[in-house]
């Protein structure tokens, strides 16, 4: 049982959140680094 | 004698052919040892055996206003139309009974009025390049982990990300040790990001490159408390150095003209995250998620999503999602921002807001006969919706392949 979702589906929607709230990031993940394209 | 000296030679290069065929014709007669998979396709732990194969397609369409987009009246708020087409595919990999491989290749296509309007100050050249209108922008991402024993996995991850403006390179380290016969796992990863990219000013004129550095520490502990549910708590610690705006966005000043954002040069941010996952006893499964963010900017966020997820038949699942999310704005954060201030923002991001994504999808998993074991297939739809006017429609579709 997976608990964060398909890879890419989670992928996905966590981009998302990385570059539209500013309280985004930090969960395993850099906050704010990386792609700037959204 | 020319004639007879070739036959000469023919008939004896067709005996030491002969010659050769019937004694590999003898020795596979005789029993000899026949060639293993091993010798014929190399060392077993060097032959890539392909797991799974998946692709994604999502297109986001955005509307909404923000004051740090130059799309708009002088002081705002300007438009944040923007629109990304995001193929994603996925490959993992096994190679020996110890290593795995994970392949992951993002792409994002976006076309953003934001970037676009700030070439209106300038003839014939194009602010951010090409970029301004339509922005091509990919990522390599490769993670192999190493079974050290049973219960102890180490990862090494490295990429790059590429678009017109930008350059990304990062790279980082994972471990995770299983207790209790495998009940509880204690994971814990680093990763290290330095992005390149181009500075410009508001007004589009470039100035040269600037950068910033994003460090990450994770720990996180999973735990198996029943046959039918999970949970996980991590904590993560990031820090940032360097230009961390995209240097083009304005904020609206008291004088009535625009200025450039001022941000801080560092920013320290904390989050807390716990997940559960439980099994429901009529095929469904139930997924619940929260988070705490804080950081040193004075953003406060608190995230909480669930997921549900239940079997309509047995090829065929539907999933449907809520996430509420709240945070307080940057202390710096303003819409008309005094000349005094030595800190300044007017992205809406960074705002105070309440945001909420719904949304589903329909799952189908085919088990196959043959190489293929299983198709997946999936569609989903999902609307973001925030309190500072900006909303998002996305459409999602997957294919993917188990082998």
């Amino acid at each position: 049982m997976s608990l964060s979702g398909e890879p890419l589906d989670a992928a996905r929607r966590q981009k998302l959140y990385d570059t539209r709230e500013g309280a985004a990031g930090g969960d395993g993940t850099p906050a704010g680094g990386g792609c700037g394209c959204q | 004698m020319r004639e007879r000296g070739t036959i000469s030679i023919l008939r004896t290069a067709l005996a030491v052919v002969l010659a050769a065929i019937s004694s590999d014709a003898f020795a596979d007669g005789q029993g000899a040892r026949p060639r293993s998979d091993e010798e014929i396709l190399g060392r077993p732990g060097r032959a890539l055996h392909v797991e799974s194969v998946d692709t994604r397609v999502t297109a986001f369409e955005q509307h909404g206003y923000g004051y740090q987009s130059q799309a708009g009246p002088l002081l705002g708020p300007g438009s944040e139309y923007l629109t990304v087409l995001e193929p994603q595919m996925e490959v993992v990999a096994t190679q020996g009974d110890r290593l795995r491989h994970r392949l992951y290749v993002p792409l994002d296509i976006v076309t953003a009025a934001s970037p676009d309007a700030v070439d209106k100050h300038r003839d014939k050249v194009d602010a951010i390049s090409s970029a301004s209108r339509q922005n091509y922008a990919g990522t390599l991402d490769w993670t192999a982990t190493y079974k050290l024993d049973a219960a102890t996995d180490a990862s090494m991850r490295a990429g790059l990300h590429l678009e017109e403006p930008f350059r990304s390179w990062h790279g980082g380290l994972s471990a995770s040790h299983a207790f209790a016969d495998g009940a509880t796992v204690l994971s814990g990863t680093l990763l290290q990001v330095y992005d390149w990219f181009d500075h410009f000013d508001i007004l589009g004129f470039r100035s040269g490159r600037t950068a910033r550095s994003t460090s990450t520490g994770s720990v996180a502990l999973t735990q198996i408390l029943t046959p039918t549910t999970m949970v996980n708590l991590s904590y993560g610690l990031t820090v940032q150095r360097g230009m961390l705006g995209n240097t083009w966005n304005v904020v609206p000043l008291e004088s009535g003209k625009l200025g450039p954002e001022l941000l801080p040069t560092t920013r320290v941010r904390h989050a807390l995250v716990g997940r559960a996952a439980q099994f429901l006893p009529w095929n469904g499964a139930l997924k619940v998620y929260y988070r705490a963010y804080v950081d040193d900017w004075g953003i406060v966020g608190h995230s909480a999503e669930v997921t549900l997820t239940q079997r309509l038949a047995p090829i065929v699942y539907l999933s449907a999602l809520y996430r509420f999310h709240r945070q307080t704005g940057a202390d710096f954060f303003t819409t008309l921002a005094p000349l005094t201030w030595d800190l300044r923002t007017a992205d809406s991001d960074l705002a105070r807001l309440d945001s909420q994504t719904i949304g589903g999808k329909v799952v189908f998993d085919v088990p196959l006969d043959g190489e293929i074991r299983l198709l997946h297939v999936d569609f989903g739809y999902e609307r973001y919706f925030r309190t500072n006017d900006l909303t998002m429609n996305m459409l999602t579709w997957a294919t993917g392949y188990r082998f």
